[in-house]
């Protein structure tokens, strides 16, 4: 008799506490509005998913050339190299010939930007980083050599053509 | 007629499987549904990060701490951070320690959200799990607002954290621990933490006796389930911890015997009221204004010493044992994590348990596989 009560109530438990969660889920099926966003076709009109970020999300680098003095400085903080600069000097004017970043290696991180005394690199919100190729992610911001900007308050009234203020992001 | 013997089959389950968290594997022997030993098999995950410290800059290693385990990142930053700074002589500033502070529990609170989610996905209960990511959710925004990165923050620095709180967190982060506080924990518990299957699915499975759970070098939630207060926080408070009142929840047998999966699994969604208690405090006693950062030497150098400091991240105690030489990068870091003796006892305990109850014991102890093979 007492096991035939027990067998019972286990089932009232079982069958009523469901109930109660389903309650719940009920709930937010039917009355409350749906919390996801679809990927990226529905975010709403003229909306971007880099927008959606926060202001200070962590994505590819963006590199500010006209700032740039090629100190170097931030590729040797990096912790696994992801970033190449070479520079070259010409009759004591100092050229920035290579900044390769590889975008695939990158850990978002953030000590190179912490590091760039100059301010040049800066981290953008752009993240869709999908190619079929994965080269295309080693993001080269010259294709020629670049006089380096002068450290400090010096750079002001050097710009030269080639610098042109924007950052160079892609 | 034949006679069945015991029939033994070997079963090789993972490294790919959805109930084990992460690259992790088990060699299984079975007899039908019973199990009679459950080996795990670790190492899939190695990645050398305890090599890797020494061939870097003690700053340049940071952003390495957040794979130790990849669910408490913050917290893992923070024990290198006072590793390192302990044995400089440096301090952090004020403002600085309460920010610390204020991540490594809102991160806590996000560990434990996925722990408890995944373990009750584990079992069959898929809902609950979405429900614990919509409000990992709002965590993750609070992170992504506070140090711009969603799962691997690197927020803080040796000597102090990256950045000042910006515009609006502190009222979020308010809002969201008041929100999991009073209404969140509520509806989580009316959904699915007193549902009769649930309890009968955990209660008395995969019990670990306070001895037993010693005798393992068990830590964290997975001791304090066993009944044992243990809380490096209380106990041997590091950062700015002993400021702060909050209690140390621990397993007492709720629906069967001390130290089941249940309590392991109470002790956590406990522990995220705590955290809530530690978040509000904090920003109530944070100053306005501050340094958020001590000017480190550069190149940052560490005269020869060693150090051993333990702070308690979601998964328990997280060991830092650091010797430098006086050069620029460690001699060597040794890491010490709460993953790795939680996976020891999973052996002992699967001894002639059902197969599904497997599934149930290693949810309950959390184990994540990065942290266990670093
Ligand atoms: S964010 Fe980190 S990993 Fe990426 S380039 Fe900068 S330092 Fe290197
Ligand atoms: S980006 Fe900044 S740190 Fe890197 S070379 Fe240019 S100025 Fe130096």
């Amino acid at each position: 008799m007492k096991a035939a009560a027990q067998y019972f109530k286990n089932i009232w438990d079982a069958v009523s506490t469901t109930a109660a969660g389903m309650r719940i889920t009920m709930k937010y099926w039917l009355f409350e509005p749906s919390i996801t966003v679809e990927y990226p076709d529905r975010l709403g009109k003229g909306i971007k998913a880099e927008d959606l970020a926060a202001d200070r999300y962590r994505g590819f680098l963006g590199l500010n050339l006209s700032k740039c003095i090629g100190c170097l400085q931030c590729m040797r903080v990096c912790p696994i190299e992801c970033i190449k600069i070479t520079t070259e000097r010409l009759e004591n004017v100092r050229f920035i010939t290579r900044f390769d970043i590889d975008q695939s290696k990158c850990m978002y991180c953030g000590l190179c930007v912490e590091a760039c005394p100059a301010s040049a690199l800066v981290f953008t919100k752009r993240f869709e980083g999908a190619c079929y190729d994965i080269n295309e992610l080693c993001i080269r911001h010259i294709k020629e050599a670049v006089k380096a900007a002068a450290p400090k308050s010096k750079a002001e009234g050097q710009n030269s053509e080639n610098r042109t203020g924007r950052i160079n992001e892609y | 007629m034949t006679e069945f013997a015991l029939e033994e089959m070997i079963l090789n389950m993972g490294p790919h499987h959805p109930s084990t968290h992460g690259v992790l594997r088990f060699i299984v022997r079975t007899d039908g549904e019973m199990m009679l030993r459950a080996t795990p098999d670790v190492g899939f995950l190695h990645r050398g990060i305890e090599k890797i410290a020494e061939l870097m800059p003690y700053e340049s290693f940071m952003p390495y701490t957040d794979r130790i385990d990849y669910l408490s990142s913050l917290n893992c930053n923070l024990g290198y951070a006072l590793t390192v700074e302990r044995l400089a002589g440096i301090e952090a500033p004020e403002k600085a320690e309460y920010l610390r502070v204020i991540g490594a529990e809102l991160t806590r609170i996000g560990s434990h959200l996925i722990a408890v989610g995944a373990l009750l996905l584990d079992l069959g209960a898929v809902t609950p799990f979405v429900h614990a990511l919509r409000e990992r959710e709002t965590y993750n925004s609070l992170m992504e607002m506070l140090c711009g990165a969603r799962l691997t923050h690197h927020y803080v620095r040796i000597g102090g954290v990256a950045f000042d709180a910006p515009d609006g967190f502190i009222e979020k982060a308010l809002s969201f621990v008041n929100h999991l506080e009073y209404e969140f924990l509520d509806e989580f518990n009316k959904l699915i933490s007193f549902n009769s299957i649930l309890i009968k699915r955990l209660a008395n499975v995969g019990i670990i006796t306070p001895e037993k759970a010693l005798e393992f070098t068990l830590v964290g939630p997975n001791l304090r389930g066993s009944g044992i207060k243990f809380d490096l926080r209380k106990d041997e408070p590091y950062s700015i911890y002993d400021r702060f009142d909050f209690e140390i929840p621990s397993g007492s047998g709720k629906f069967g015997v001390q130290g089941d999966a249940y309590d392991r699994y109470w002790v956590r969604i406990e522990e995220i009221k705590q955290s809530c208690r530690i978040v509000r405090q904090a920003i109530n006693q944070m100053p306005e204004h501050g340094e958020i950062k001590t000017k480190i030497s550069k190149p940052f150098k560490i005269p020869a010493g060693e150090i051993y400091v333990r702070t308690e991240c979601p998964r328990g105690e997280l060991g830092f044992y650091l010797i430098s030489a006086g050069g620029k990068t460690p001699y060597r870091l040794k890491i010490r994590t709460g993953s790795f003796s939680a996976m020891t006892i999973i052996e002992e305990l699967s001894e002639g348990v059902m197969v599904a109850d497997l599934v149930a014991i290693i949810g309950s102890l959390d184990v994540v596989a990065p942290e266990i093979d670093r």
